[in-house]
């Protein structure tokens, strides 16, 4: 075997098995005590088994093995991406755009993620456009759309110890033109991220997304209530009040309905 | 014998019989007085197809479960929820549970409703079947003497594969009518729908008497050849029942005020159906080349905006294409080769017109075309293929022949176009065949949380909230040194009390000289780091003279004074230390310390 990459897991090494990488496929070997129940599956197993169930064409057992994945805490891009290609193949067109939006959120510069959505977006029916932020909004704010919250957090202490390291040594070197203006510039960096930060974190409204083939939306929290609209598959909207069995969201042009809640998938 | 001798035979036969009928009527009273724990009733046993009826079923006491419901394959069951009574008659209580249903008649006909059954206490039981008269549209009235009726109609039911069928549905009323919606109007996937326009509302007289309408039309277009069934569109309306009952009374004013008000009627939801159309549709014969799946009634036109002009210059080609029928699939007809040109393709302009009778479109194709050689050039005609249903065949269109002269350009700029286009001659765009999603990921990072989880979210707060508490100690720490730098015997002042604190606790017990001399060394010291001097130098008067210009209290600065001098005639051997006076006490460490901490409050805040 050719090149051998071991993954060492915090915590669990012998439980884990090793990953294996032979001409870009990986393959796992089994580290299972030899006695005893048969030992819960770890991500990594999951990770694997989930893509050769994806490639062998069983999309459905593609879709479980993911999901477990989440239900044990894993959450990054890459696995959001892989499950909106399984939701996709296994024509469930509204889960998948949630994936693809959840990868996005975790990726916001990764370009398969970007062109998978588009492409899921155009099996869409409504013609709604989902909610994005105006382009100048983006390129003015290009640090917020473009980086990950976690990213922004790092970035957000990194530049923050910087500008401490740097306010330090001007006590030692008061004189120095150099010292003041690089603490000017971490300070405008740092605020800018500080207020990403905040605006990820208090200001960011939930999407939702359509699950059924077709939903009414009531013009109030109830099935009695009169059916102001329709909305199919795939079509996102903006979340603007949230009830334990209801949603009320917003379309681009005001109009506002409510859905029961398991008739959407909400991305935070 | 006197009859009344013979009276006790005949009352023993009254007596008997008045038993019997005593003991059939108590038999019958019982069997009244032991009503079915599980009663169904509807609000009445005959109605109209698209009216509909209550069916309620009543339970004695508390079901253990939801009842269970005939078999209703006849109606369509809407469930009105549940309601719980209590009775109290002489003292006893009773409660029963009453499950109301809405029924929808879907056909005509006599139905029987079987029983419905419930666990009551663990035991099952069972309702009495009873049956349900449903008479159709002609079986209670003709139909334009009903009140409100709905139909469907389609502008043809033998329709060419892909050809545009326009369905309307209407909805006739003549009474107050409230909110009304169409609650299922679905044509499956064999048809592909389209809206033509919005609702429509107009007035129309049947039969001399007159009808509000309401309209929805759509345009179908059948993708399949063979029967195509549209299902049944069913319409939800309130409908005010009050007016209707009592047709002939004279309105009143108080009935105008009532209607003004909103309360003049009762309103009652009533359920319409239309009946399931089908429709034979026919399959297209074989196509030629050239069509692109247009069915109905197309049109082809082409013009270009200059007739003249020289090589290198451009003039716009305008192809448009239109008509009624499956305008989704109006694409770019196939443009004849045109070598003489360099072409410029340009966006196409769609547009599709809801509002008439038909669902029509339009779509606009231009190119640019430049010349790149001069003289009489042409643009052949452009055919265009459809499927005429009229005619039951495929049908061609065609443009006219476009003529155009074109002249040489001056010189060196007809030089430079033939060179700059040559190259790119023959080349054609690249064409999007397919298009699927990206492949999946593999790598290992798909299984490690991005987030910061569990002790490493802790660094990171720390990282983040740890640099400015770091960088205040830091100040506070700088200024301090400088301070120190700026004035060299601040550290001293400041130290002082603590310097002679800490000695004096090690201070020797006993009352030898050595004891003496250390103590005085002690105080001296602190005199001298507390006024900025040298303290070992100090003789008590000096020191007692010294602290009264730091503004010590005299009787203090006395006492600090005669204390020193003590402590040097025991260190000289001149005066006993133990019992001299109480020289032992103060020369201790509680003596001492008590002492310095009295200067020092005294000190604080006066120096400088």
């Amino acid at each position: 075997m050719g090149r051998v990459a071991i993954l060492v897991l915090s915590g669990a090494v012998a439980a884990v098995p090793v990953l294996s990488q032979d001409d870009g496929l990986p393959v796992v070997t089994e580290a299972q005590p030899a006695e005893g129940p048969p030992a819960a599956p770890e991500p990594a197993e999951l990770w694997v088994n989930g893509n050769a169930a994806y490639e062998a064409g069983d999309f459905g057992r593609a879709v479980a093995l993911y999901a477990e994945m989440r239900e044990m805490g894993v959450d990054n891009g890459h696995l959001h991406y892989n499950l909106g290609n399984a939701y996709l193949r296994a024509g469930e067109l509204g889960r998948s755009i949630a994936s693809y939006r959840r990868s996005l959120r975790l990726l916001p510069r990764d370009e398969d993620a970007n062109a998978n959505l588009t492409f899921a977006r155009r099996s869409a029916r409504d013609e709604i456009a989902p909610p994005e932020p105006p382009v100048l909004v983006r390129t003015v704010l290009f640090w917020h759309y473009s980086l990950a919250p976690v990213e922004v957090l790092r970035s957000a202490v990194l530049v923050g110890l910087g500008f401490w390291i740097v306010l330090a040594s001007r006590l030692y070197r008061p004189a120095s033109e150099v010292l003041r203006w690089s603490a000017v510039c971490l300070l405008v960096v740092g605020l800018a991220l500080a207020g990403s930060l905040v605006a990820h974190a208090a200001f960011s409204s939930p999407v939702a997304v359509v699950l059924p083939q077709e939903i009414d939306l009531h013009a109030a929290a109830g099935e009695g209530s009169v059916v102001r609209f329709q909305l199919h598959a795939g079509t996102e909207v903006r979340v603007i009040e949230q009830r334990p069995e209801w949603v009320r969201i917003e379309l681009p042009d005001g109009e506002r309905g409510w859905s029961r809640r398991e008739y959407l998938e909400i991305v935070e | 014998m006197d009859p009344s001798t013979r009276g006790p035979s005949l009352d023993w036969r009254r007596v008997a019989a008045l038993v019997a009928w005593t003991l059939l009527l108590g038999s019958a009273g019982a069997e009244a007085q032991e009503p079915d724990r599980i009663q169904v009733t509807v609000d009445r046993n005959q109605v109209a197809l698209g009216d509909q009826l209550y069916l309620t079923i009543r339970i004695e006491g508390s079901p253990d479960e939801p009842p269970g419901l005939p078999e209703l394959p006849d109606f369509r069951v809407l469930s009105r929820g549940e309601r719980r009574d209590m009775q109290i008659n002489n003292g006893r209580v009773s409660n029963s549970t009453s499950y109301n249903y809405l029924l929808i008649p879907t056909r005509a006909g006599s139905f029987e409703i079987g029983p419905a059954t419930a666990l009551i206490d663990g035991a099952e039981v069972r309702s009495r079947p009873f049956t349900i008269q449903v008479t159709g549209a002609e079986g209670q009235s003709d139909e334009q003497d009903r009140d409100l009726f709905v139909t469907s109609t389609v502008s043809t039911d033998r329709p060419w594969q892909g050809q545009q069928v326009i369905y309307t549905w209407r909805f006739y009323s003549r009474v107050a009518v409230g909110q009304g919606s169409i609650e299922s109007m679905d044509f499956g996937s064999d048809v592909v729908v389209e809206d033509l326009g919005d609702v429509r509302q107009f007035s129309t007289t049947i039969d001399g008497v007159q009808y509000s309408v309401n309209e929805v039309r759509k345009a179908l277009f059948p993708q399949r050849s063979g029967e195509v069934t549209l299902p049944q569109t069913q319409l939800r309306v309130q409908v005010e029942v009050e007016q209707a009952r009592r047709p002939s009374r004279r309105r009143s004013i108080f009935d105008e005020f009532d209607s003004l008000l909103g309360s003049g009627g009762r309103w009652a939801t009533k359920y319409l159906l239309t009946e399931p159309l089908t429709l034979d549709v026919r399959r297209l014969p074989p196509a030629p080349d050239g069509w692109n799946g247009l069915v109905g009634e197309f049109d082809i036109q082409a013009s270009l905006s200059r007739r003249e002009l020289q090589v290198g210059q451009s003039a716009t080609l305008e192809v448009q294409v239109g008509g009624s029928g499956n305008v989704q699939f109006l694409s770019e007809p196939d443009i004849p080769e045109l070598p003489a040109f360099k072409i410029y393709p340009d966006q196409p302009d769609a547009s599709t017109d809801r509002s008439g009778r038909l669902l029509t479109g339009r779509k606009v194709f231009r190119r640019a075309l430049v010349p790149l050689v001069a003289g009489p050039l042409d643009v052949p005609p452009i055919d265009l293929v459809y499927f005429d249903p009229e005619l039951g065949d495929y049908a061609t269109r065609s443009t006219e022949r476009i003529d155009l002269e074109v002249t040489p350009a001056d010189g060196e700029e007809e030089l430079m176009l033939t060179e700059s286009l040559a190259p790119t001659t023959g080349k054609v765009a690249v064409r999007i065949l397919a298009d699927d999603i990206l492949p999946i990921r593999r790598a290992a990072a798909g299984i490690v949380s991005v987030a910061p989880q569990g002790w490493r979210l802790w660094v990171w707060f720390a990282c983040g909230l740890l640099p400015p508490f770091m960088y205040l100690a830091l100040l506070a720490h700088h200024r301090r040194e400088r301070r120190y730098a700026a004035d060299r015997t601040l550290r001293r002042r400041q130290r002082a009390l603590r310097d002679a604190l800490s000695v004096s606790r090690k201070l020797r017990s006993g009352a030898g000289p050595a004891s003496a001399a250390e103590a005085s060394r002690i105080v001296r010291r602190y005199v001298g780091d507390k006024l900025g001097v040298e303290g070992s130098a100090l003789t008590p008067s000096e020191a007692e003279a010294a602290l009264v210009r730091a503004g010590v209290e005299s009787a203090l600065a006395a006492r600090c004074r005669t204390l020193l001098e003590r402590l040097e005639a025991a260190q000289y051997g001149l005066a006993p230390v133990a019992g001299g006076g109480g020289l032992a006490a103060e020369t201790s460490t509680e003596g001492l310390s008590d002492l310095i901490k009295t200067l020092d409050r005294q000190l604080r805040g006066r120096q400088p």
